[in-house]
């Protein structure tokens, strides 16, 4: 019986560190355009050059 | 060799070539720009771009050297900009050419063709391309050229420099859709074993899973927030609204759930609180509809241009529009917005007002008459002295009329408002009635029942009908080109008892004139001469009349253009005059008859003399959108419609004939359009303005429901609840049916929430009310509802249609 407790721990955990990814993603702008991305990506025919930047 | 060219396509835009001499190896281009374009793409490896999709490129432009000259200009530059700061800069362009996803691949890599680009993204939806770039190596003016080059074009105008009015969608309430989901998940998670256990679950373990439960209420709290805040400042205006059952309900479910757990004597209700709160947020989502492409807030200023040519001491420079002084030169090209008031000096002036007034077709402008901002030159470039400047020309000022200031109260549902109050009433009866039932034998019992009442009637389902109602029409109707502001509209649009329309634009199509020609018949051989003759001209009259005759092109001799006259030429032994009515009486043997005379008061009409006599004119007649006869008919079984024109009643047998029984009302300004309708108004009726263009902005605030007919998304749709494209026009009863249905549907709805309402009742009056029951109906009957509408409202669709 005592096992539930920590699997409830471990769930709890983990639906946390969910909660976190979801805000991190909703304060950098995931939710805000959802169309691009799927185009973007049909369209990595040559990425070895491409160059990625983040500001 | 003939038939080979036939088949040649650019390799860039796909258009058919005029012939194979422009080429590179095997790939033939239809001009010099599309070949150029093609060589930068495939120097800088970014000939992917034609295996994305074939033919993808826009047919390049000749750049006009100093077309993005006043991006030089760095107060203009400093507003178009979203930031700078040390050596980066960065601007979100809007370029409207946008629409596959070889587009997107080319814009995102363009940091390859200018190095001074650090990155570039696009929001495909919003066609949007924000680009942040160095500054100290590239400049703003050769982003925007390097763009325009490619067949991009970004659109500047008035309004990218004024106050940013940021619509951004709401991530707070994701935010906290999110949070609640999260709760509510684990809540429900721990308390599955309660559930299940029927009582038999050990008690430590028990209290561990409720306080599990119970740290997880401030998360809740904060996702309820805006339900407390509303209820709050609803009491505080002396005002009942459905918020504050809603905010009582929650904050019940949370004082008992904390005096429960913490003296250990329950499990609380934290399943119930989480899940209503989830169910509510998601209602709040599912409300909201964006549609990116459409924007309901443009003002006039979307339209104008940023800055114009001025002509000064001999040399032409860009300025800024709002630096125009009273005297200026201006030089206005074709297709160019007039943006200030002015005189015509130079040039054959052909002003289009169609975004001021509607009206199709263009306005002939004398030597020295006046030219309103807001035309449209049509034709060949032309010279103005400015008249006024900015602030004080005709359309701002016109903006700036009393009636488009006018806020509409569209945000306020009236249904849900009296729902709220009745519900809140009976609830605080019931409640205070049971409490007072019990208090005598036992106030602790008594207690428990208040609460529980208040927990059990929260009125999650009520609360739910109409956003998902509404929500659902809006989608509805959005997928049938009619997009509607907001989701209140709909129920605007069920109170409707009388549709006004607007002639011009909106029953007429500004697209589609048709010519007529009135006179003295000519011969076949004649009319081969016409339409050689007018072909020569490139005026826009020239050309419509050109296009509307038949026969075979013959050549015609000593063609002449008298600029703003006419033009005249000779075939056979004819010779023939196009032009005003003096240009073609000045040497004629014999006079115009009195028909033809009163035809010259219109500007556009076109008249005709072959060998000195005046034979008659083409005259532009707008036509009829179809289907618009049956759209009426039907209308007029459940509205009262009527019609309201700027125009004179020269057409009403044609309106009479079209829509019979139908008032219409002639040479209605805007002024007078707003005036009608408020005092339709003034006798109770609930006005539907249908219209277009600036001339029905004032008109369409003012009516409780105003739908602008838009030919593209791009038009002109200022003061507008709700912008539906032209050639939908013929699904308007069945939109505005579906609206009552709508309306139907949420009592309907209300009606079942209110049965598990007092089923809940039932429980909480006789104090049998166990955290499992509520946490059973409480969703179930918020499921219901949201089941219940949705599918009810697709089949009203389905029904109708849609």
């Amino acid at each position: 019986m005592d096992v539930i407790f920590l699997l409830i721990i471990i769930s709890f955990t983990l639906a946390f560190g969910f909660l976190i990814a979801f805000i991190y993603a909703m304060k950098h702008d995931q939710f805000e355009d959802s169309v691009t991305p799927s185009l973007r990506i049909l369209n990595d025919l040559d990425a070895h050059n491409k160059h990625i930047h983040h500001n | 060799m003939k038939h080979e060219t036939d088949l040649l396509h650019c390799y860039h835009c796909g258009e058919s070539c005029p012939d194979n001499t422009i080429n590179k190896i095997d790939k033939y281009f239809c001009c010099t720009g599309c070949l150029y374009v093609y060589e930068l793409l495939n120097d800088n490896k970014l000939d992917s771009y034609y295996k994305l999709n074939e033919k993808s490129g826009i047919r390049a432009k000749t750049l006009n050297k100093d077309e993005f000259a006043f991006l030089d200009n760095i107060e203009i530059e400093e507003k178009l900009l979203k930031f700078k700061s040390g050596h980066t800069s960065k601007v979100i362009l809007y370029l409207p050419q946008i629409y596959c996803s070889a587009c997107v691949w080319l814009l995102e890599n363009i940091s390859r063709l200018d190095h001074g680009i650090i990155d570039s993204k696009i929001n495909f939806l919003k066609k949007e391309l924000s680009i942040l770039y160095r500054h100290d190596q590239t400049s703003l003016r050769k982003l925007v050229e390097l763009l325009t080059m490619l067949g991009y074009t970004p659109t500047l105008n008035l309004a990218d420099i004024g106050e940013k009015k940021q619509v951004k969608y709401n991530r707070q309430l994701y935010l906290k859709l999110g949070l609640a989901g999260f709760a509510f998940g684990n809540i429900m998670l721990f308390s599955f074993p309660e559930y299940l256990s029927f009582g038999l679950l050990e008690s430590n373990f028990r209290i561990f899973l409720s306080y599990l439960s119970l740290i997880m209420s401030p998360l809740i709290l904060y996702a309820s927030g805006d339900y407390f805040k509303s209820a709050y400042n609803a009491i505080k205006m002396k005002h009942i609204n459905l918020d504050i059952p809603l905010a009582a309900g929650i904050g019940m479910l949370f004082v008992r759930s904390l005096i429960e757990i913490v003296s250990h004597s329950g499990v609380g209700f934290m399943d119930s609180m989480s899940g209503l709160v989830f169910f509510l947020l998601t209602g709040k989502v599912f409300q909201q509809k964006t549609f990116h492409t459409l924007s309901f807030e443009r003002d006039f200023k979307s339209y104008f241009p940023l800055s114009v040519l001025r002509k000064r001491d001999g040399k032409d420079e860009y300025i800024p529009v709002k630096d125009i002084k009273e005297h200026d030169v201006l030089i206005i090209r074709n297709n160019e917005i007039v943006p200030v008031d002015a005189h015509l000096i130079a040039g054959d002036a052909l002003i289009d007002y169609s975004f001021v007034t509607g009206e199709s077709a263009a306005t002939r402008v004398g030597a020295d008459e006046k030219i309103f901002s807001g035309g449209k030159q049509v034709g060949s470039t032309i010279e103005l002295k400015v008249l006024k400047n900015f602030d004080q020309s005709y359309i701002t000022e016109l903006w700036n009329n009393s009636a488009f200031v006018k806020i509409k109260e569209t945000n306020i549902s009236k249904i849900s408002d009296l729902a709220g109050k009745y519900f809140s009433y009976a609830i605080l009866i019931i409640s205070v009635v049971a409490f007072l039932f019990w208090a005598p034998t036992n106030l602790n019992t008594a207690i428990n029942i208040f609460t529980a009442v208040l927990i059990i009637a929260c009125p999650c389902a009520i609360a739910l009908t109409i956003p998902y109602t509404y929500g659902m029409t809006l989608r509805i109707m959005g997928k049938n080109m009619f997009f509607l502001r907001n989701d209140k509209v709909v129920e605007n649009l069920s109170r409707i008892n009388t549709v006004i329309l607007d002639k011009t634009g909106t029953l007429t199509d500004p697209g589609k004139s048709t010519i007529f020609y009135k006179g003295k018949e000519f011969s076949k051989s004649m009319e081969c001469a016409i339409k050689s003759l007018t072909r020569n001209s490139t005026h826009p009259l020239s050309r419509i009349i050109s296009e509307s005759l038949t026969g075979d092109l013959v050549e015609i001799r000593d063609y002449q253009e008298i600029s703003g006259k006419g033009i005249f030429g000779r075939f056979d032994n004819y010779f023939i005059k196009l032009g005003s009515l003096k240009f073609v009486e000045w040497d004629a043997k014999t006079g115009a008859n009195e028909e033809i005379k009163k035809a010259a008061d219109k500007e556009t009409n076109v008249f005709l003399s072959i060998n000195e006599k005046i034979y008659g004119y083409f005259g532009v007649q707008s036509s009829y959108r179809e289907g618009l006869s049956l759209v009426v008919e039907n209308l007029k079984k459940f509205y009262n419609v009527e019609i309201l024109s700027g125009d004179n009643d020269s057409e009403k047998a044609v309106l009479e004939q079209m829509f019979p029984g139908v008032k219409v009302n002639f040479n209605q300004l805007p002024d007078n359009k707003i005036r009608y309708i408020e005092s339709l108004q003034s006798h109770g009726d609930k006005v539907l303005m249908i219209g277009d263009g600036l001339n029905d902005a004032g008109a369409l605030k003012q009516a409780d429901v105003g739908i602008a007919v838009a030919e593209l998304n791009s038009n002109f749709t200022p003061g507008s609840d709700a912008i539906l494209q032209a050639k939908h026009i013929s699904k308007l009863p069945e939109f505005l049916l579906l609206t009552t249905k709508a309306i139907t549907t949420v009592y309907l709805s209300y009606g079942i929430s209110l049965i598990y309402n007092c089923v809940g009742l039932y429980f909480a009056v006789t104090g049998k009310l166990a955290p499992v029951v509520a946490a059973i109906l409480m969703p179930l009957s918020s499921l219901s509802v949201v089941l219940f509408t949705i599918i009810k409202v697709k089949i009203d669709a389905k029904f109708h249609r849609l």
